[in-house]
């Protein structure tokens, strides 16, 4: 919880950020958030502020990384704020330009829950529909002209479904590690490719979680000057759960207590050679 | 032994540990002994992050806080053990015996609640 003074001070650089951002001075406006997010990491109007002004930076150059990192802020204000409406808003905005529709309905949803029939969710959620039908239709006549709007799709996806692919047929490794819950394939922004499930855990809801994690833990090594995250082992009261990065996508592995981690370490291992050949 | 920081240095003595610090769960530094090049406010504010990000995410799904929680780098381990209203971090190198790690992470933490003064 934020102290009630330290809210205070926090908003100095909310305030100091939005007006430099609004006189279009983004780099200012950027670093005075950063440094605002570093010392108030719990307060989450920094981080919807901070993802508006990458939000500008790439209206200027186009680069795909802003709306990654607009991503994640909007995300990380959520998960702060839950009724933060227009970060749910931007995000599912976002979440439809890469194609990713699980994920947008998500945020359309918690939209709608707060403020049910509001007239900007909707018109994005039809817009999913008309996305969806477009697909289908395409996925059907297989035509050429029709393929030129998946194309652009498939551009805006971190990476290829075939690369995916190999991800996904290497997981039989997984199934016989004795305790095993569930291995849970996703991409970056929790949506499941692939799940093998042992038990009755709610495969999305887990998919969301540990890639907030897997951001946030990825996101404090690169920043911190302690390399790049490879992987994490989250230890909790019941369970304990692995969180891999393999390639653009993260692995997550739920065991019961009481396992063989050297065991579990070598399926890893192994898998992690198996989809690099 | 009741003094924070006196736990950490032991704890340091460890072979291939590099550093520990205890911090609120705020981010705020309770004691320090980092001995690798590294910003501690920028570490410190990181952790709280990640905690809190652990802590919320934990809480749709399960009701009970977690236990510990580490991060193997490229170049690093960093571990992060609930010690209710703080964390305890180690850095220590990648090779380090998880074993040996394991039993002095859980060895320390019970030493720094046995101090009273966390909380």
């Amino acid at each position: 919880m934020i102290k009630p003074e330290s809210k205070k001070v926090a908003s100095i650089y909310f305030k100091a950020s939005k007006a430099l951002s609004s006189i279009a001075e983004y780099e200012l406006a950027q670093k005075v958030c950063d440094r605002g997010i570093v010392l108030f990491p719990n307060d989450p109007n920094l981080y919807s502020l901070r993802g508006n002004i990458l939000i500008n930076f790439y209206n200027v150059g186009k680069e795909k990384q802003y709306l990654s990192e607009a991503l994640y802020s909007f995300e990380k204000s959520l998960s702060l704020n839950p009724d933060d409406y227009m970060s749910a808003l931007t995000a599912a905005k976002i979440y439809i330009k890469r194609a990713a529709f699980p994920k947008a309905r998500q945020m359309i949803d918690i939209l709608l829950a707060n403020s049910p029939g509001d007239p900007k969710a909707t018109a994005l959620l039809n817009l999913i529909k008309e996305k969806n039908k477009e697909i289908e239709k395409a996925k059907t006549e297989k035509s050429q002209s029709l393929f030129e709007p998946l194309k652009e799709v498939e551009e805006q996806t971190a990476i290829p479904s075939e690369n995916y692919d190999s991800l996904v047929s290497s997981l039989h490794i997984f199934k016989k590690i004795q305790g095993l819950e569930m291995v849970l394939l996703t991409d970056m922004y929790g949506v499941v490719l692939k799940c093998v499930n042992k038990s009755k855990l709610d495969a999305n809801r887990y998919g969301i979680i540990f890639s907030n994690i897997f951001r946030t833990s990825q996101n404090a090594i690169s920043n911190t000057g302690l390399g790049t995250f490879k992987s994490g082992m989250l230890t909790s009261q019941e369970r304990h759960n692995y969180i891999v990065a393999v390639g653009n996508a993260i692995l997550t592995i739920v065991v019961k207590q009481d396992v063989d981690h050297k065991a579990i370490e070598k399926m890893i291992h192994l898998y992690l050679s198996q989809i690099s050949s | 032994m009741t003094n924070i920081s006196q736990i950490l240095q032991s704890l340091n003595k460890i072979n291939k540990i590099k550093g520990s610090m205890v911090i609120t769960t705020e981010g705020i530094i309770i004691s320090s002994e980092i001995n690798i090049d590294v910003d501690k406010d920028r570490l410190s504010a990181f952790c709280s992050d990640i905690g809190l990000s652990i802590t919320n995410s934990l809480n749709k799904i399960e009701s009970k806080p977690f236990l510990r929680y580490i991060i193997n780098s490229d170049q690093w381990k960093l571990c992060f053990i609930n010690i209710g209203k703080s964390y305890l971090i180690v850095i220590s190198e990648v090779g380090i015996d998880i074993t040996t790690l394991n039993v002095e992470l859980y060895r320390t933490a019970d030493l720094l609640k046995k101090t009273g003064r966390l909380e």
